[in-house]
């Protein structure tokens, strides 16, 4: 226990080390203010031909397996094994924005399935579905649609109200339905569809609903 | 003897033309005509049933008629279900002249408002009379030697006389809720309207019950132009429900259609509203507006709590370029590791919520299923973890450089008004660079609706001013950053803690400002005496007891 928080305690000190020293950096570049487009487009392909192994990840390698062993496998394929035992999500990675939704629930089919994997009652794992389902949305809506986007904001608070019905702390439900959004948008594409609707909600307010406003 | 062209005359007459106009009815929808036959014997056809004003009038060119009631009008009872006269519109004779022929033209207008009588029949009896008027006579007419000028010229035939009989207009009352010791303007509480639209300058009677209360709705006497009845409402200090009633009392002297609504009085309420911190996702701002719920519960005393999550994007206001620059980041860095996190977007999200060191975070869930090459993927994490936190302190500085406008804040501010007006007061409580968002809200508030009551809550204020009470802690190293190496204005830290926890960024605020599990001191070197969870309810209790201070 004792061991844990010092190699935490160690992780953080390098962490701020590091941040200071960023920051310094950043900051000289900052002050000037912000420009650009105002959009929120990812950077162009060109970025992912940059490798520079020199630049944080200490005593990695371009291969992967850093601290491995000449007989460790690469690191995709550990992830792989990992996904494949079940210790992992395994994720939809496609180019498709929407993915996979075989029972056309609203859900994306590997969300759903880790969802109901899940040690949880029903009534919360439905909750996890509505929340789900409301993400997915708003990788979905029409974000020339102001309507269709306000009701995507209310479903999404919906959808936190119902998690607060079911779990308690509360707290319990915001982890699992952090990890449902970081699933949601875990792809390139969808992940910029989703700066998209966020930058779309900017300047917008929804109310957090009370009463029971989970979906049947 | 004057010379009278009676051939012309009866001409004239026979094409007579009668316009018709003027009808209420109550609730039913649509316009219909309805003819009566001016019939033979100076009898009226049956009136439809409801009630019809009938706006009638002679307008033809050659020669005059006059309507010579044979009651007089004033000793008709107006709440008979008989034809009642209405003597107060508009009433000949009028003259004009007929310039082709030179006739003058005189008329008589009576408006006849036949309540709503089901199958009654309304017989109404005539006279008429008419003469031809030259010029000549024009001075001296009537003459009252010559008794031959009110020879009858109406031939004795049937003659249509239509009105058009206008369904609706619509008696309108909504019921309404305001909260306890409110006064409230309610300009369209009650509406009278047709569908085209609303009725103005019409009387509406309003009445409440209790009738010892109606001093608490205040209405004006008649509709505006869109047919809005202005009032105004003032409620008691405990809840209760009070009905009023509105009736179209057409010239002040005819019931026709009423309504009803209702005016719940409830508890007082106050919104409680969330302005996010910086890189928040909209669903990250309502968890942490449904963490502040859970904080202070649905209700304070007896005030019920409203939340609202008033959303802002980070460099939506002034350009994304930190966005951007974060997102690069971690594309260039997850080319890192044979690019194990390129398509790995989960972790970037769990980067930016300040959650990849919490136990259970996918990213933590990654690298505890690793053998090997765990140690890299971590560092690399780490270094991502330094480069995010570098990219919230740029974003802010840049958000600072160029802080948000009214113009920015103005949906906010709609919103906060609309709140306002419907009786609600105000709590609002900013993380990061929310602060800057709700300042400006605040004070466009403060000026647009000085009466309401508002406070604010400043959790790690990244604003050189504030408006109320804040919390900044000493391991805040977004803010530390703005400080130290950007030289920007920012509050003093006024909360030390124990260690950090799983946020890395001491910044967010459900990781470390709503975190139960760390001790907390109110002033350096001394013991904890708090948490920071504890101490930022304590700041958010503070601000409600502003706005809803206990009963005396």
């Amino acid at each position: 226990m004792r061991k844990e928080a010092d190699r935490a305690a160690s992780r953080c000190r390098n962490v701020m080390r590091s941040v200071l020293a960023a920051t310094t950096l950043v900051i000289l570049t900052a002050c000037g203010g912000g420009s650009g487009g105002g959009t929120t487009s990812l950077p162009g392909s060109g970025a992912t031909s940059t490798s520079n192994p020199g630049n944080g990840a200490t005593g990695s390698s371009p291969g992967g397996g850093s601290a491995g062993t000449a007989t460790s496998p690469p690191l995709r394929e550990q992830i792989a094994a990992l996904e494949q035992s079940g210790g992992y999500p395994k994720l939809d990675r496609s180019g498709d924005i929407a993915g996979p939704d075989a029972n056309a629930n609203g859900v994306r089919d590997d969300i759903e399935s880790w969802i109901n994997m899940q040690s949880l009652s029903d009534l919360q794992k439905r909750a996890l579905l509505q929340k789900a389902r409301a993400l997915q949305n708003t990788l979905l809506v029409d974000l020339n649609d102001r309507t269709a986007l306000q009701k995507a904001g209310e479903g999404l608070m919906a959808s936190t109200n119902c998690g607060s019905l079911h779990f308690s702390p509360y707290r319990e439900f915001s982890n699992l339905a952090g990890q449902i959004e970081a699933m949601t948008a875990n792809t390139r594409q969808r992940a910029e569809r989703y700066m998209k609707y966020n930058a779309a909600r900017s300047g917008s307010s929804t109310r957090l609903p009370d009463g029971n406003t989970c979906e049947s | 003897m004057k010379n009278r062209p009676r051939q012309r005359r009866r001409a004239a007459l026979a094409a007579m033309a009668v316009i018709c106009a003027g009808a209420w009815h109550g609730a039913a929808v649509g316009d219909e005509q309805v003819c009566v036959s001016w019939v033979r014997g100076d009898r009226m056809a049956p009136l439809a049933a409801g009630p019809v004003i009938y706006n009638a009038f002679a307008d033809w060119g050659k020669g005059y008629l006059e309507f010579n009631l044979e009651r007089e009008p004033t000793a008709w009872d107006f709440h008979s279900c008989g034809l009642n006269v209405k003597t107060d519109l508009q009433l000949g004779p009028f003259t004009t002249r007929d310039a082709l022929f030179d006739y003058s033209v005189s008329f008589y207008s009576y408006t006849y408002l036949a309540p709503p009588c089901p199958g009654q029949t309304t017989v109404i009896s005539w006279k008429k009379t008419g003469e031809y008027v030259s010029p000549d006579d024009a001075p001296n007419y009537p003459p009252a030697s010559d008794p031959e000028h009110y020879a009858v010229l109406m031939p004795e035939s049937s003659l249509p006389m239509c009105a058009t009989r206008f369904n609706g207009p619509a008696l309108s009352a909504q019921s309404i809720t305001v909260p306890v010791k409110k006064s409230r303007p309610l300009p369209s509480m009650i509406r009278l309207a047709r569908p085209a639209g609303g009725v103005g300058a019409q009387y509406v009677k309003v009445t409440l019950e209790p009738a010892a209360e109606r001093w608490r709705l205040a209405c004006r006497t008649h509709t505006d132009a869109n047919g809005d009845l202005y009032c105004s409402y003032t409620a008691p200090d405990q809840p209760t429900v009070h009905t009023y009633k509105a009736t179209w009392a057409f010239e002040r002297k005819e019931d026709f259609s009423s309504a009803q609504g209702t005016i719940t009085v409830t508890p007082p309420t106050v919104v409680v509203g969330f302005f996010n911190g910086v890189w928040n996702t909209e669903e990250q701002a309502g968890d942490g507006l449904s963490e502040i719920r859970s904080l202070v519960g649905p209700k304070y005393r007896d005030t019920l709590l409203r939340y609202e999550n008033f959303y802002n994007q980070t460099g939506t206001a002034n350009g994304n370029t930190a966005a951007q620059d974060l997102a690069e980041v971690f594309i260039q860095r997850g080319n890192e590791l044979d690019g194990v996190l390129t398509e790995r977007w989960e972790h970037y999200w769990e980067l930016l919520s300040g959650q990849v060191r919490r136990e259970g975070s996918l990213t933590q869930r990654l690298l505890a299923g690793l053998r090997d090459g765990a140690t890299g993927l971590s560092d690399l994490i780490d270094s991502l973890v330094s480069s995010t936190l570098a990219g919230f302190v740029k974003g802010l500085a840049q958000l600072m450089s160029s802080p948000p406008t009214a113009a920015d804040t103005a949906a906010h501010l709609t919103k906060l008004q609309e709140l306002a007006d419907e009786g609600h007061d105000f709590v609002l409580i900013a993380h990061s660079q929310g602060n800057l968002f709700v300042n400006v809200a605040y004070d466009g508030l403060q000026q647009s609706r000085p009466l309401v009551k508002a406070s604010v809550v400043h959790v790690a204020p990244a604003s050189p001013t504030v408006r109320g009470k804040h919390v900044l802690a000493d391991i805040d190293e977004v803010i530390n950053g703005l400080r130290n190496f950007g030289g920007w204005t920012v509050q003093p830290i006024n909360l030390w803690l124990n260690g950090r926890g799983s946020d890395l960024s001491g910044h967010t605020l459900v990781g470390t400002y709503l975190d139960a599990g760390r001790g907390a001191a109110t002033a350096p070197g001394t013991g904890a005496t708090t948490s920071p969870r504890a101490h930022t309810k304590e700041l958010i209790i503070d601000a409600l007891e502003q706005v809803a201070p206990a009963s005396p």
